[in-house]
């Protein structure tokens, strides 16, 4: 199992990338749905720690990348987060070359 | 999933609290990822009481500090950025204006360029090498030493500039200290880390 705190230095390059992938997906969620959709996507391999998570988002936030729309829930505020129409071509740029560079590494590694 | 109530929701706001994150963001966030996960554990058939223990324990005292120190700083940058643009638009514009009176002799125009010269010393460079330092605090290592060398090359030119206007003797050599530290220390190593970010 991997637990993705910002000490797992493999995870935190594509967590970025994994959060821009599910959004590109879902149109909008929220950090907890985030956690546990990766969860669920990896069979449970992959627990991404709040420690990381948020420091993620609010980064793609300050870049523009993603936007947030809040909605209260009973008495508390819910942050949806949504991909930016820059988002979108980031998104599909940093996915391209997270697989280019699987492949290098496949060919590494081989 | 049975949702949690108001009186519950107030409970862990109330802890929360207690950890006074700086960012109501955050704080915000919190909340309700640990509402998120106290209902998840709820629905598991654990009693309020113990989602909540488990939780706290998880959120607020195991991962806390990691939290905040990898999301303060993003924040920071933030609400450093207006405060620079803003810093930047009245240092730049005040010292201009100083300038310009200087050059045209007008009466008690030396004290308006000291205190340009003040302003750009303890207010304006200040706050651009500590914008510097947070952008490229995770990013380089020797951002911190290269900053500080920046900060004491920029303000020995800047002495040297007020000296020169106000014809000080031996204002040259501090000028030449000045440029020698921008152009064979500070600038070279922005230089070389733009170039190796292109490669």
């Amino acid at each position: 199992m991997y637990i993705c705190s910002m000490q797992s230095e493999l995870i935190k390059g594509t967590l970025s990338v994994l959060i821009l992938k599910l959004l590109k997906e879902h149109k909008k969620m929220y950090g907890y749905q985030i956690t546990q959709m990766l969860k669920e996507q990896s069979n449970g391999e992959l627990m991404v720690r709040e420690g990381s998570l948020y420091p993620a988002l609010f980064k793609l936030k300050d870049d523009e990348l993603v936007e947030t729309e809040e909605e209260m829930i009973g008495k508390r505020v819910r942050r949806y987060y949504r991909l930016t129409p820059k988002g979108e071509i980031e998104t599909q740029r940093r996915i391209t070359e997270i697989h280019s560079f699987i492949s290098l590494l496949q060919t590494l590694f081989k | 999933m049975e949702k949690l109530s108001d009186l519950q929701i107030e409970t862990i706001r109330s802890l929360v609290a207690k950890h006074s994150m700086h960012s109501q963001e955050m704080q915000q966030e919190i909340i309700d990822y640990m509402c998120c996960e106290v209902e998840e554990l709820m629905s598991k058939h654990m009693s309020f009481e113990d989602a909540k223990n488990n939780t706290l324990q998880k959120v607020l005292l195991d991962g806390a500090v990691e939290l905040e120190k990898n999301s303060i700083d993003i924040l920071k940058r933030k609400g450093h950025q207006k405060k620079l643009i803003i810093a930047s638009f009245v240092t730049i514009g005040f010292t201009s204006f100083s300038v310009i009176l200087k050059l045209f002799h007008v009466p008690a125009s030396n004290i308006l360029i000291l205190a340009s010269a003040l302003l750009l010393l303890f207010y304006l460079l200040p706050m651009v090498f500590k914008h510097q330092y947070l952008i490229e605090k995770y990013e380089h290592s020797k951002a911190k030493q290269k900053n500080i060398w920046g900060y004491i090359g920029v303000s020995i030119m800047i002495i040297g500039i007020t000296c020169k206007l106000f014809h000080i003797p031996a204002t040259n050599i501090v000028l030449v200290i000045g440029f020698v530290l921008l152009n064979i220390v500070y600038l070279p190593a922005i230089f070389h880390k733009k170039n190796m970010v292109r490669e």
